[in-house]
């Protein structure tokens, strides 16, 4: 799947606000994905454009090209859509607490998911149903798929999501912070989970999370995401051990480390901008302390730094520069 | 709960009754009528026994099944009560049923396109039918219906010179059971404005509850996740959404239930219809104190079944409210 040149904005009483900005990025087949960032930074804005359902109105995508094996998402008819939601393109939320719908039991909501796009009696759907709960993992999968979501603990109910997600087998699994509302024990097992998934069913993962100890765990490239606009983007090693970009040194040094007692955690000063509120230059110019007067006047572009790297920044415009990184 | 609310519900009545003005025994003679023989009425009828007797008297019919005998025909209340009772219910629920499906589906579709032309009209409409004055929504309908253009009858339940054989007293129910369709279609037209007209309230609040209350389920996460599964967005709005939007709608459905019951009196005069209403109003001109005590605890009993019936059906609705 490909991102090319994504926006997608929201039209509301202060004006037209770019949630996401001109995003280009790419996930191979089978690949896992990371895409990082504080909250408000477009992370969930994108996912929800790939799958067609940001809330229109206010939301809206200007232009740019979503392409699936070829063809183009934003330019297809709602029925296209729907037929490629939830079979090629599949998604998980956030909030496994509130995500599946509480009067309906489980079996009933993944019989759904599967008669939606393969043709099954309610006899085979939910044996396949059966089948697909004992794949991610749920115990007693036979008394659990009466069960209503209430019933059900948190790590439970994102098992329960994920099946959902995977039973008509997508190409690509969105996963909107899977782990962020669950205990980290349960986290961990999450994120297995997915890695199996992905190894075993060679489903491409687009994790987004500002976990960047998630990203660690389980992705092969990250793209690093600030106010609606990529600043970074790379595979996982050269990321953690060479970061370029002032905001992810940042992300990476507020990760505390255990070997190192130290009094106060870091953190990047300042707070994200507000989205739209930035006119010109970096978006992240004033809470960078390398930034120089340039930075507040001139938006940089994306610089390719070869080997499937590049970053958003000046300070790697120049050729020591590189050679520094490198 | 439901006995000590209908003991209650019998102790007010009571109390009340008796402290309007009036002899039934005056009213039933007459102006001119002698002291003896006031006395001696009012002794047959046991109004001149102390309240307390009087009470337990009653209390004590009831718990044996006794509803009383009215004053003023001597007939028991439980042979008259009955088909005046039914055609209440007939209108009420045929009412009612006008009102879930249009203020139903008008809430849903109000919600699902918010802030279109739909929604606007529909909630402007919802907001004069709350405001309408039930009689004079009434009238109106008469005069343009039935006056104006002759399509529905005015007044009444039935065809007077040609009346349908009761057997359950639900007329619609009887002219089906005895297969006469054109029974059934007089039937049906005398029912169409009336029951209109009484639904009017009920459907605008319906329609009002249910937007409100599908705008806050469609912001929630499992409606995004039912999107995301490829789902027409018809199904995600009437299967996920509707029913969890279902329990404050069905609260106000049960309350109107109620409230149509008591409030058709009004209907009903201005309609002609033989209902409850009626007979219990007939029953206060003349002081008939048993027939307005038992019209009124039958109505009552019945509003706390139906409110009995939304509370079980909570439980059918949300698995995660349980009766212990």
């Amino acid at each position: 799947m490909e991102v090319k040149n994504l926006t997608t904005s929201f039209f509301t009483d202060d004006g037209i606000i770019p949630a996401v900005d001109h995003v280009s990025f790419h996930i191979n087949k089978g690949e896992i994905l990371g895409v990082v960032g504080e909250s408000g930074c477009g992370k969930s804005v994108t996912s929800l454009s790939i799958m067609g359902l940001v809330p229109n109105p206010p939301g809206k995508i200007i232009s740019g090209e979503i392409l699936l094996n070829g063809e183009d998402l934003t330019k297809l008819p709602e029925k296209r859509m729907r037929q490629i939601r939830g079979n090629d393109v599949a998604m998980i939320f956030q909030e496994p607490m509130t995500s599946l719908n509480p009067v309906y039991t489980i079996g009933n909501q993944l019989v759904e998911a599967i008669r939606l796009h393969q043709k099954m009696d309610k006899k085979q759907a939910r044996n396949r149903a059966i089948e697909i709960m004992k794949h991610v993992g749920l115990p007693r999968a036979e008394e659990l798929i009466d069960d209503y979501p209430h019933q059900l603990s948190g790590g439970m109910r994102q098992r329960v999501m994920i099946a959902m997600a995977m039973v008509c087998e997508p190409k690509l699994l969105i996963a909107d912070e899977p782990t962020t509302a669950l205990d980290v024990t349960i986290q961990a097992q999450i994120l297995r989970l997915m890695k199996k998934l992905n190894e075993n069913d060679q489903t491409a993962i687009m994790l987004i999370t500002h976990d960047l100890g998630v990203v660690a765990e389980v992705c092969e490239r990250v793209v690093v995401m600030y106010a609606g606009k990529i600043v970074e983007e790379g595979d996982v090693e050269s990321i953690y051990e060479h970061p370029k970009h002032p905001y992810t040194i940042g992300l990476i040094k507020s990760v505390p480390d255990v070997h190192m007692k130290i009094d106060k955690l870091y953190s990047i000063p300042g707070n994200v901008p507000k989205p739209g509120s930035i006119k010109q230059g970096c978006a992240f110019a004033a809470r960078c302390e390398f930034a120089t007067n340039r930075c507040f006047t001139e938006t940089p572009p994306l610089l390719d730094m070869g080997h499937g790297k590049s970053v958003r920044c000046f300070l790697h415009e120049t050729v020591e520069d590189v050679s520094y990184s490198v | 709960m439901v006995i000590p609310v209908l003991i209650g519900m019998t102790l007010i009545v009571f109390f009340i009754l008796r402290l309007i003005p009036g002899n039934p025994a005056q009213l039933i003679l007459g102006q001119r009528a002698t002291k003896e023989s006031l006395e001696a009425l009012t002794s047959q009828l046991g109004l001149d026994q102390p309240w307390y007797i009087q009470y337990f008297s009653y209390m004590k019919g009831l718990f044996t099944g006794d509803i009383g005998t009215s004053i003023r025909t001597g007939a028991p209340i439980s042979q008259e009560i009955w088909p005046f009772f039914i055609a209440t219910i007939e209108l009420s629920v045929v009412a009612l049923l006008i009102a879930i499906v249009i203020g139903m589906n008008a809430g849903v579709i109000s919600a699902w396109f918010q802030n279109s032309w739909f929604d606007y009209t529909a909630m402007v409409i919802a907001l004069v039918g709350i405001s309408m004055p039930i009689f004079w929504l009434g009238l109106m309908d008469q005069w343009f219906f039935s006056i104006d253009l002759g399509w529905l009858p005015s007044t009444g339940r039935e065809n007077v010179r040609d009346p349908v054989t009761p057997i359950t007293n639900f007329y619609l129910i009887d002219t089906l059971i005895q297969g006469d369709f054109s029974q059934l279609n007089v039937v049906v037209k005398h029912l169409i404005l009336p029951a209109c007209a009484l639904g009017t309230i009920s459907m605008a609040i319906i329609a009002r509850i249910t937007r409100s209350s599908m705008l806050e389920v469609m912001r929630s996460d499992y409606i995004r996740t039912a999107q995301a599964k490829g789902m027409r967005m018809f199904w995600v709005v009437y299967k996920h959404g509707l029913k969890n939007a279902l329990i404050p709608v069905l609260t106000v459905i049960g309350m109107q239930m109620g409230i149509l019951l008591g409030g058709a009196v009004l209907t009903e005069t201005i309609f002609g219809w033989p209902g409850i209403g009626r007979y219990i109003y007939e029953a206060i001109n003349f002081r008939d104190y048993p027939v307005i005590q038992t019209g009124i605890l039958i109505v009552a009993a019945f509003f706390v079944l139906i409110n009995l019936v939304v509370d079980l059906l909570y439980a059918a609705i949300d698995p995660r409210i349980k009766y212990h």
